[in-house]
């Protein structure tokens, strides 16, 4: 398997973008955020983190077209390019993979 | 939604769109005013909805949405070539710049030791944690009809804090003494603490190493880390013994139980050696809970600030009874102080044994000097700024006209500066410690930089010089600001090279360094007024000794034996503070009154040997045994006593006992610095086995020879250590050195503020001279001679400099002689002619610089003058 550089919160972005098909961007994605796990964030935190995967490649983007809600200003929609899909897969299978390994007893904690 | 909502806060808008890079501006204002609607949607109140929309402004100053474009990279390249600009130019000018650098940042330095001074108060005690509960215990007494405050209370409190008064919930007792400490075969001096053994668990009291697990049981010592290394070397100091000399005759051995880190000068309890205060009880076998000894200590009480009053009541209560045991020492009433709190100002000051807070003298007079140092260099950073410009003002014009801004041109000059400060600040960092060891190294111990928080110390620096940039720099910035290009090409600018602003400031800073010179001179005057103030008795080569009566007899027979040496012998020597001298009881025969008066004991050759002046009368007859129910008396007694009328022969009762006036001395002084008024002193007569002093008077020799003679000697019949003291330094104290060091420290700085001065008044001759040089070329032309166009050109700066030679003569008679009276009771005037010839000769050695100056172009080809450009 090829080296995925994608930190923790970063696959988390990723994923929410990709619930979020087609309504993803950054204010969207803050309330998903906080809805799904229940912990607040700032939207500085998801620019960033939006920017640098788009670098990365993970994410690509376009204008939307202009709405009424924002005063007319135009937001930015992400979307999981192949190369995010593949990581995302990827990063779950090996994920199952391990969790399946673990054998049961160590799951229960073991008081002697 | 928005349509009826406010929008969000504008200017946090505007400083947004001013960061944000333009191709990310729609869709990151877009987001952040989503999440201000929604904020708002959700029901938050307006300034909830708007300090959000701040934040997010804030928080999205990032990488993401910060312009990179080149509109950035020109700023910088701009303030590069702003300080590329200022390099060379200061570099054109290396002269007048490393003057001000060195000049500044010396003043800095100046400055930075005051601050430390500051604080040195400020952080007072910050060493001890968790002292909120303590509270000091003070004793008001009374002495002189006034109230005075002491920071100590009798032993025998001791006993009743602990035992019978509720409520504290700890007590600690401290005695500081300066004791002989014996190392194997070596004698040493140290400032021994003696403490009750929950002292250091109180004060939370840092061991380098060892432990407190036997103190006040076994006899133990601790020292300092300072006094373990002079001791012991790098070797541990666990389980070496030392033995305190606690008197003359008791000493107890005690062994070393730990080393403490090191402690801070500015604490309260500054020591070299700690001990307990059961042992020094016990060996000096004093009963502890006996109310008339004359023992007295600090005591140190933790206590719920509520319980305050009610103790302070209950030992209040125990005055009555304390007072009448003991005859030594009236108590008035207790306070309890806490213990972080400065020493309150209402009363005078009485005994304490711990470090106070710098106060008075030493702080006024350091701050003062180092303002004017400081504005003295800020002055001539200005003025030389100033002139400098007006060789600058075509570059200033070309700039203009090819674009560039007023603003731009106000931050060139700005830069230079800072530039000149940033130099500055790194002489001052790597000179305040030198400075502050130059200056209170001549005091004793200097409290350095890395004593303080260094923090505080950055900020201060920082924060002043800014200022001095601010202020040093603004006005020649402003000055070049406000010029017209246009104006400047076409010449009609008259840079008005010495205007009103510089004039002022030079007379400013003249008149400074004429005060500061005069203060230097005044107290190498009074340095000199000390040495030879006539005190009544000879100081010049006489050496006293201490010693017990019971080697008097043998010592004096081999001291005797030294040739150009004489002896005498006394039980009460002059000196001192007064404080050999004892009280008696003097009482006139018509008057029923006693006065206690001080009292001297002497040998019958002393007042020869210590050449005591007589008014009249004669002195003691030696081998005259009618002599012992004679006195001396002091000139001011008469005047007290007997108004000046005839005395000899009188009888007074002296103790009861009936004495003859037989002479009467000059007044003694004893205390140069802080007696009040002359003291009327009874000089008498006693015998050798009441002699507690050897005066040994080697006028003309070499006292270094005859103190090595003496202390060879000494070592041969005495098993003490010697303690010789030359009498020159009693009645000054450290005073009379310290007069020494204040002059020195005022001399340098007179030359250092004379020099700045003169550099500075330089520059503004220069530039005079170059606005003028038309005028001169051509009045020389016309036949001028050139004492004439000497005076002419600098007439205005001879002006400014009588002007200032009368500011600073006058401010400095009057400073001195106030810092002068701040610290001693004798002491030289100012006089009036040093004072304006200060003022003078740093008048005419400027006069003559300038006239140098005017001189170059006048000895040049005056057609380069006329052709100027």
């Amino acid at each position: 398997m090829e080296k995925i550089k994608l930190g923790n919160f970063e696959e988390l972005v990723l994923l929410l973008v990709g619930v979020l098909y087609d309504q993803a961007y950054s204010v969207n994605i803050v309330q998903e955020y906080q809805k799904q796990t229940g912990k607040k964030i700032n939207i500085s935190a998801i620019h960033t983190v939006l920017y640098r995967l788009e670098e990365k490649g993970f994410l690509e983007s376009k204008m939307s077209d202009s709405t009424s809600t924002r005063g007319g200003k135009r937001k930015r929609l992400f979307y999981l390019t192949p190369y995010a899909s593949k990581a995302l897969d990827e990063l779950a299978t090996l994920r199952e993979q391990l969790r399946f390994q673990i054998p049961k007893q160590a799951l229960t904690w073991n008081k002697g | 939604m928005s349509q009826h909502q406010k929008p969000p806060p504008r200017l946090a808008l505007q400083f947004f769109r001013w960061y944000c890079r333009h191709d990310r501006l729609e869709e990151l204002e877009g987001d952040l005013e989503e999440c201000y609607y929604l904020r708002l949607a959700e029901g938050k109140p307006q300034w909830n909805a708007n300090a959000f929309f701040w934040w997010n402004v804030i928080r999205c100053f990032r990488k993401y949405s910060r312009s990179n474009s080149k509109s950035r990279f020109n700023m910088t390249s701009l303030f590069k070539s702003y300080f590329k600009l200022a390099l060379r130019h200061s570099w054109k000018n290396k002269g007048s710049v490393a003057i001000n650098v060195f000049g500044l940042g010396l003043a800095l330095s100046m400055c930075i030791f005051v601050y430390t001074l500051y604080a040195f108060n400020i952080e007072f005690d910050s060493f001890y944690t968790e002292t909120e509960d303590i509270y000091r215990i003070h004793a008001v007494t009374e002495r002189s009809g006034e109230q005075v405050r002491n920071e100590f209370s009798p032993l025998a409190l001791d006993y009743r804090l602990r035992e019978d008064i509720s409520g504290i919930d700890q007590v600690s007792s401290y005695l500081a003494r300066n004791l002989k400490v014996k190392k194997g075969n070596d004698f040493f001096t140290q400032i021994v603490s003696i403490v009750s053994s929950d002292f250091p668990e109180m004060f939370d009291m840092p061991l380098w190493y060892g432990s407190f697990n036997d103190f006040g049981k076994l006899p133990t010592v601790y020292l300092t880390k300072p006094i373990a290394t002079k001791y012991f070397g790098t070797k541990v100091a666990l389980g070496e013994v030392l033995t305190l000399y606690l008197s003359d005759s008791v000493k107890i051995e005690a062994t070393v139980g730990g080393v403490f880190e090191n402690i801070p000068l500015n604490s309260s309890f500054g020591f070299e050696v700690l001990m307990s205060l059961e042992d020094y009880v016990r060996a000096l076998d004093v009963d502890a809970n006996d109310q008339s000894t004359e023992h007295f200590i600090g005591h140190y009480l933790k206590l719920n600030a509520a319980q305050k009053e009610r103790v302070t009541a209950d030992i209040n209560q125990t005055i009555p009874r304390q007072n009448e045991s003991n005859k030594l020492l009236k108590i008035e009433r207790y306070e309890l102080i806490p213990f972080a709190a400065g020493m309150p100002t209402d009363l005078t000051e009485g005994v304490s044994y711990v470090t106070r807070r710098l106060r008075g003298a030493p702080l006024i007079i350091f701050t003062t000097l180092a303002v004017i140092v400081f504005l003295t260099a800020c002055f001539n950073l200005a003025n030389t700024a100033i002139a400098l410009i007006a060789r600058r003002l075509k570059e200033i014009g070309v700039r203009k006209t090819l674009g560039s801004g007023s603003r731009q041109v106000l931050i060139q000059f700005l830069m230079e500066t800072g530039l000149i400060s940033l130099l500055a600040f790194i002489v001052a960092m790597a000179t305040a410690n030198l400075t502050s060891k130059a200056i209170m190294g001549l005091f004793g111990a200097a409290f350095l930089l890395q004593d303080v928080n260094l923090t505080g110390v950055i900020i201060f620096v920082v924060v002043f010089l800014l200022f001095t940039t601010l202020v040093a720099g603004l006005l020649p910035a402003l000055y070049a600001w406000k010029f017209q290009p246009v104006a400047i090409m076409r010449k009609s600018v008259k840079l008005k090279g010495v205007n009103l602003l510089n004039r002022i400031l030079t007379v400013a800073q003249y008149s400074f360094s004429i005060v500061v010179l005069i203060i230097g001179i005044t107290f190498w005057q009074n340095s000199e007024f000390l040495d030879e103030l006539n005190l009544g008795y000879t100081t010049d080569g006489v050496i006293n000794l201490r010693v017990s009566n019971q080697y008097f007899e043998e010592l004096r027979h081999e001291v005797d034996q030294i040739p150009g040496v004489l002896t005498a012998g006394a039980a009460n020597h002059i000196g001192n503070f007064g404080m050999y001298s004892s009280k008696i009881q003097f009482q006139l025969l018509s008057d029923t009154m006693t006065h206690s008066l001080r009292f001297h004991a002497v040998g019958e050759n002393y007042l020869e040997v210590m050449e005591v002046e007589l008014n009249s009368g004669r002195g003691f007859i030696e081998g005259a045994d009618s002599d012992q129910d004679k006195i001396l008396v002091s000139q001011s007694l008469v005047d007290e006593f007997f108004n000046g009328e005839e005395v000899l022969n009188q009888v007074v009762k002296i103790n009861g006992e009936r004495k003859t006036i037989v002479g009467v001395t000059v007044d003694i002084i004893d205390d140069v610095v802080r007696a009040a008024q002359l003291l009327p002193t009874v000089i008498g007569l006693t015998e050798q086995k009441n002699y507690a002093h050897l005066v040994v008077k080697a006028k003309g020799r070499d006292l270094d020879e005859v103190e090595a003679q003496l202390k060879a000697i000494w070592s041969e019949h005495v098993d003490e250590p010697y303690e010789g003291v030359r009498q020159k330094h009693f009645a000054f104290g450290s005073l009379g050195r310290d007069s020494k060091a204040i002059q020195k420290i005022f001399l340098v700085m007179a030359v250092l503020s004379g020099f700045l001065s003169i550099a500075g008044i330089f520059s503004l001759a220069k530039i005079n001279v170059a606005k003028r040089i038309k005028e001169i070329s051509i009045r020389k032309v016309l036949g001028a001679s050139v004492k004439e166009l000497i005076v002419t050109v600098n007439r205005s700066f001879m002006l400014m400099l009588m002007l200032a030679m009368i500011l600073g003569g006058a401010a400095g008679y009057l400073i001195s002689d106030q810092v002068l009276g701040l610290i001693y009771k004798y002491h030289a005037t100012p006089s009036v002619p040093v004072s304006l010839l200060c003022g003078a000769f740093v008048a005419v050695l400027s006069i003559f610089i300038i006239s140098k100056v005017v001189q170059i172009p006048l000895r040049s080809n005056l057609v380069e003058g006329l052709r100027d450009d």
